[in-house]
């Protein structure tokens, strides 16, 4: 395989591993349905095959995912109007989700991928899947953007990264999430990208939260130059198990999402006062931002 | 479950497909095979006995020519309409990227050729719908071209994460792109790294881009000022509005390994230059301080 090939291999077999555990269908299954033997998907699977095009479009249709999902780096379904805790949106837990982070799975990795990436860089590639395995999550759950998992899950990255001194108060005025990048946000972004204002950009962006997460339900106030984004926390919240000093960092990542996606419109940054915060006494959090 | 087409049928109208897009995109072997990111022997071995092609490499094709995977494979495409969205993008660009063009497409090709290899077809595919033009645009590199469409490009890229960076790397690598013969020949002809500064401004004007005048100041040993001056439709341009201004501003992300790497073309050290100042931030110029580097032990430039 040349160097092109072998690129291409590795990403497509990211694709077919993880579409077919979304499935939920072993390699024996898949490839009796495929027509092919077990070994090759293996070799598929492991990117030391280059698929052929008809093989590939037709793995594509027998798992429903697009065929340019290995250029785009995830699979991404049609998107459901929003989250519902209590319908599995693939057959149940195919990524075998401990227990720790599958009950009231209220955010999904469209909303999770920006601090996963951020983990993943600062860390490295070796140490971010060492940490994934030790909390018996699959990281090829993390390339299936409408995946389901809960709080507890960002509540422990951030945790660690804060062990690690990867995410500090510093820090946390320096990262850039690349949800400035339209397609970062999946099927999302096209519509992000249809604003023709700052404003609009945020109405949608806030209409569509709850397909990246229900932790907080949202909703915007605006006036000609200011919009104030309102969470207001789900009732399930009280569940999860966090340090004060961790939540309040999901708030200020969450600031951080906002300002990032603003720049899909415009490559200005602006400056979000996080206002109220509800973990800090107050009943929702609040999020001034210039429009 | 059921499989809509057979693998034999893809397989056996693959070909006939691919051959028809080629000819509509009236492009060579090697060129095509290029555009599928394919190497060129593989592509001519596959072609001569209509063997299989890799998956990527049709993707890459649909994808920069957004075409739809379902009319692609069951041979459902409308030739005519193809047709006519290539040669719409063949030979016109936009009128607000040629009205005062001082450029040529050369360099934005350069550019995209190292958008292309250094990251992923997809992102290419989102700059030609950013800018609402078709890839085929890049076959006639003569094209003039002018700074709305950098601009565009700045904007584009400085949208994504790490354009800084981007930006670093294509100015190093733009300084070792291929020129006209006589651009290598012009710089050999100077014998010492003061000389190779001293025809530098003359030829990226000539040979690179006319957008802004360039010239050196202060030459000593060691040490000279580099200055650049945009001419006055970037004058008028930046004057109009401050988000373009700040844009421009990033040129310098491009210029400077580009201006301390061309001296290597032929077998000088790189030179290091620092920024004094920037027209795009109020000064009167942008000007650079240069370095060069070793000139004690540097009589004559090292093999390449």
């Amino acid at each position: 395989m040349n160097s092109t090939e072998k690129k291409y291999a590795a990403q497509i077999s990211q694709i077919m591993r993880t579409a077919r555990k979304l499935k939920g269908i072993t390699q024996i299954e898949a490839s009796k349905t495929l027509g092919i033997t077990q070994g090759t998907l293996s070799k598929l699977e492991k990117g030391d095959l280059v698929i052929s095009t008809p093989l590939w479009f037709e793995f594509c249709e027998l798992m429903k995912i697009s065929s340019r999902s290995f250029l785009l780096g995830y699979i991404d379904t049609p998107l459901p109007e929003s989250i519902d805790l209590n319908e599995e949106l693939y057959p149940d837990n195919t990524f075998g989700l401990p227990k720790r982070y599958s009950y009231s799975k209220g955010s999904t990795v469209r909303s999770l991928r920006g601090l996963s990436k951020y983990a993943h860089d600062a860390w490295g590639a070796k140490k971010f899947e060492a940490y994934l395995e030790t909390k018996k999550v699959d990281s090829d759950f993390l390339f299936v953007l409408p995946n389901q998992i809960n709080l507890q899950f960002t509540y422990d990255l951030i945790t660690t990264l804060r062990e690690t001194g990867d995410l500090n108060k510093e820090s946390l005025k320096t990262i850039e999430f690349p949800y400035s990048d339209a397609a970062f946000h999946g099927q999302v972004g096209s519509l992000l990208e249809e604003s023709k204002s700052p404003k609009e950009l945020l109405k949608q962006l806030i209409r569509d939260m709850d397909r990246y997460q229900i932790n907080f339900n949202y909703s915007m106030e605006s006036s000609d130059s200011e919009a104030m984004v309102i969470g207001k926390p789900a009732p399930f919240l009280a569940a999860f198990d966090a340090a004060r000093e961790i939540s309040q960092s999901l708030c200020e990542l969450k600031g951080l999402f906002f300002e990032a996606s603003l720049r899909i419109f415009s490559p200005q940054k602006v400056k979000i006062k996080h206002t109220h915060c509800f973990y800090k006494g107050d009943s929702d959090c609040r999020y001034l931002i210039p429009v | 479950m059921q499989i809509s087409h057979s693998r034999v049928e893809r397989d056996l109208h693959l070909w006939p497909v691919i051959n028809k897009i080629q000819a509509l995109m009236r492009m060579d072997n090697p060129a095509f095979a290029q555009f599928m990111e394919m190497p060129v022997k593989e592509f001519l071995k596959a072609k001569s006995v209509a063997a299989t092609l890799p998956a990527f490499a049709v993707c890459i094709l649909l994808e920069k020519l957004e075409l739809d995977p379902d009319l692609f494979l069951s041979d459902r495409l409308d030739y005519h309409v193809l047709s006519q969205a290539l040669r719409s993008g063949q030979d016109t660009l936009p009128k607000r990227y040629t009205d005062d063009a001082f450029g040529t497409l050369s360099t934005p090709k350069a550019f995209l050729d190292s958008l292309l290899a250094s990251s992923d077809p997809a992102l290419v595919t989102e700059f030609f719908r950013a800018l609402q033009i078709s890839p085929r645009i890049l076959l006639n590199t003569d094209q003039p071209v002018n700074m709305f469409f950098s601009l565009d490009i700045l904007k584009f890229l400085n949208k994504r994460a790490k354009a800084e960076k981007f930006m670093f790397d294509f100015g190093k690598k733009g300084a070792r792109a291929a020129r006209p013969k006589v651009f290598d020949l012009a710089l050999r002809e100077a014998k010492t790294i003061q000389s190779v500064y001293e025809i530098i401004p003359y030829l990226i004007e000539t040979y690179v881009e006319k957008n802004f005048k360039y010239s050196i100041s202060d030459l000593q040993a060691d040490t000279c000022i580099f200055s650049v001056v945009p001419r006055e439709h970037l004058k008028e341009l930046a004057a109009k509005n401050d988000d373009d201004r700040r844009h421009l501003s990033l040129l310098c992300s491009v210029r400077i390994p580009y201006i301390e790497e061309v001296p290597v073309r032929v077998g000088w050290l790189p030179t290091k230059l620092t920024k004094l100042s920037c027209f795009f931030e109020g000064a009167s110029a942008c000007r650079y301080r240069v370095d060069f580097m070793q000139p004690s032990l540097l009589q004559s430039p090292l093999e390449v």
